[in-house]
């Protein structure tokens, strides 16, 4: 199992270079460049070529990109300048439209936030999702069944970007319950992530959590339906059944987990929708997190902060992935890695 | 339901004659909610074909003294900001929805399919290595690639007069409102699962019988593909392609919330929510038409997909 892991994260270091380089070059081959326009005004040329300079954007694409790795190293090539800045050092560089800040400290502020919703998100979707799923399986073909599933479709098919506007407008405009936009929790955080729960955090962060986990508990309620409904046919539960054990601990004990396993396959490519998920939900309410970062830096061009926030969600999805494939093994034993 | 179901299958003998489609027609017919999504997705492509003809007025005419209004007889739907009358856009804006179904869809069957039959059909060494290079391309962001993507290729046709090839390519481009490119990605890099499918399906059809029958009687690649491999992978495929299609449709109304997707004035159901959040506060009767129409229209490919995967394959009924 150990070497499993070592040899996932040694794999995917290359396709994160190669995205990385991706990303780069199509970046800068897009017309138009981080500096085209101060607001509204658009800058003169002599003060266009000094910027370009600074960030070292006059260089051929590959002395670019290689500094971008290992920092100065590549004008001085002295090795004990390797590894002294660049990406290698985890080093973002500086963000070229927001001046004097780092892409580092843009991160640092922002990922806490996205992570947060992401992982509120998240937590509604298992936390709904599995019970509604397993109460509709249980109940299947009553009135019961026919409402939770009829419900998880609707949930399925309402994109975030219907129910965030319609959240706002419900709950924040007409009937005034909860605030509009914007984010109630400051760093610095718990661990880095962790907010104070107190009232201002929870009344922002439950209509942004609803638009972005209502799809996703949805489609883990069906999920765990259908699953369940198969596991529950098997022998073995039959067996349980047979020994006399009591209806709950069948369910819970031997059906649910077995159930689980299709469910956890699914969360791999959650993720990857709740990162697409935090976008949306960050722009139509207003969320200080890394999507907005990300959407605006497009139109900005600001090349280093596109690089390093699309670097860092290639990597928590590595890393995501990687958790489910581990926890993926250790609900099904029938599963190795080697 | 199912107890139903399963009565009748036992009391009606199944009509061995019918094909495999023609039996999945028939099984899909019997699913009143998959036939209704059906209908509803035949009327929106006609919509979308039609709209010249449905639509009042044309979907950039401004009517700046009726800015905003109401529900009535002069505009069934009210206007929006500019006085266009929003029923007319929401009609056009289904034709963005249909196009990035269809191109979407088909790049990602074409690409899926190929990958997936060559790499099954092949085996070994060469089908263990195309599947490292599927499992690479899933832990990729795709989404940030697709959106990049659209960047280049906003810029690209902005810059305009180009030669050759490239000049017809944008010229499609502008005459889908600057979406014909990204809907290509997003088929291009959305063939991961039609792919494993395929292999799948064809890694349990390549050792049956009549796959064996077939080499032996000298039938060529082409034609065991063709004759023999293909018509029993589509259903599958087609199925998991139906489920994906909610997913092309939402992107693209995202990138256009975003201001990445169509061209304005060109209508899309996106931009149209994007224009109605702006005027939540004040005019919320903006944003509900064509938040509904895109919610009804990913509801619809919704329960045709569910409907397409039970008629296919009966057993899986309420799976995914």
């Amino acid at each position: 199992m150990g070497r499993y892991i070592v040899r996932r994260i040694l794999v995917s270091i290359p396709v994160l270079l190669a995205l990385t380089f991706t990303v780069f070059a199509l970046m800068r081959s897009i017309p138009g460049g981080p500096f085209d326009f101060a607001g509204d005004k658009s800058l003169p040329a002599s003060v266009v070529q000094n910027l370009a300079r600074k960030y070292h954007l006059d260089e051929p694409l590959w002395k670019q990109f290689v500094r971008y790795l290992v920092g100065d190293f590549v004008d001085t090539l002295d090795i004990r300048d390797f590894g002294k800045g660049g990406l290698l050092r985890g080093d973002l560089g500086m963000a070229m439209r927001q001046r004097g800040r780092t892409v580092n400290e843009i991160v640092a502020d922002s990922f806490p936030i996205s992570a947060q919703l992401g992982i509120l998100a998240v937590a509604l979707s298992v936390l709904l999702g599995i019970p509604l799923g397993t109460i509709a399986a249980l109940k299947q073909n009553t009135w019961i069944d026919y409402t939770a599933t009829f419900a998880a479709v609707l949930g399925v098919s309402i994109p975030a970007l219907v129910m965030g506007p319609f959240l706002q407008w419900l709950f924040a405009l007409k009937l005034e319950w909860l605030p509009v936009a914007t984010w109630g929790a400051k760093p610095p955080f718990l661990l880095g992530f962790i907010p104070k729960p107190d009232l201002a955090f929870i009344s922002h962060a439950i209509l942004p959590t609803l638009a972005l986990g209502t799809a996703f508990s949805a489609q883990i309620a069906r999920l765990t339906r259908a699953s369940l409904l198969q596991v529950i046919r098997e022998d073995y539960i039959r067996t349980a059944r047979a020994k006399g054990l009591r209806e709950r601990a069948v369910i819970i004990r031997h059906a649910l987990k077995n159930s689980l396993i299709p469910v956890v396959t699914i969360l791999g490519p959650l993720f990857a929708a709740v990162v697409t998920g935090t976008f949306v939900v960050e722009h139509i309410f207003g969320i200080p997190g890394m999507g907005k970062h990300f959407v605006q830096s497009i139109g900005n061009r600001d090349y280093s902060l596109i690089q390093g926030v699309t670097l860092i969600y290639a990597v928590l999805l590595v890393i995501m992935n990687l958790i489910v494939d581990i926890t993926y093994a250790w609900l099904d034993p029938r599963i190795t890695y080697k | 339901m199912a107890v139903a179901e399963v009565t009748r299958e036992l009391v009606v003998p199944v009509r061995r004659e019918r094909g495999l489609w023609a039996d999945a027609f028939y099984r899909l017919l019997g699913n009143r909610l998959a036939v209704a999504a059906g209908i509803y997705i035949i009327l929106l492509v006609l919509t979308a074909v039609l709209a010249d003809v449905i639509a009042p007025y044309d979907f950039g005419v401004t009517h700046l003294k009726d800015n905003y209004a109401p529900m009535g007889t002069k505009y069934w739907l009210g206007a929006d900001d500019l006085g266009r009358d929003i029923f007319s856009r929401v009609v056009y804006g289904a034709r963005v929805s249909i196009a990035v179904a269809i191109v979407a869809a088909t790049v990602s069957l074409i690409i899926g399919i190929t990958y997936g039959l060559i790499s099954g059909y092949l085996g070994g060494r060469a089908d263990e290595f195309m599947m490292r290079v599927v499992d690479f391309i899933y832990g990729l962001p795709l989404i940030i690639v697709v959106i990049l993507l659209q960047v280049y290729f906003k810029a690209l046709a902005r810059r305009g007069e180009a030669a050759g090839l490239v000049g017809v390519a944008i010229r499609v481009d502008v005459a889908f409102g600057g979406l014909f490119f990204v809907f290509v990605a997003m088929g291009a890099l959305n063939w991961i699962g039609m792919a494993r499918i395929a292999r799948g399906q064809v890694l349990s059809l390549k050792e049956k019988e009549f796959i064996e029958a077939a080499r032996m009687v000298g039938a060529s690649f082409p034609r065991i593909v063709f004759r023999h491999l293909l018509p029993n992978i589509l259903g599958a495929c087609i199925v998991q392609e139906t489920l994906q299609i909610p997913g092309y449709i939402m992107l693209e109304a995202f990138l256009s919330f975003i201001g990445l997707g169509v061209n304005p004035p060109t209508p899309s159901w996106g931009i149209m929510i994007q224009e109605g959040y702006q005027a939540l506060r004040s005019y919320p009767h903006v944003l509900f038409p064509p938040a509904i129409a895109l919610s009804l229209t990913v509801l619809a490919f919704n329960f045709l997909g569910d409907g397409l995967r039970d008629a296919f394959d009966p057993r899986l009924r309420g799976a995914r």
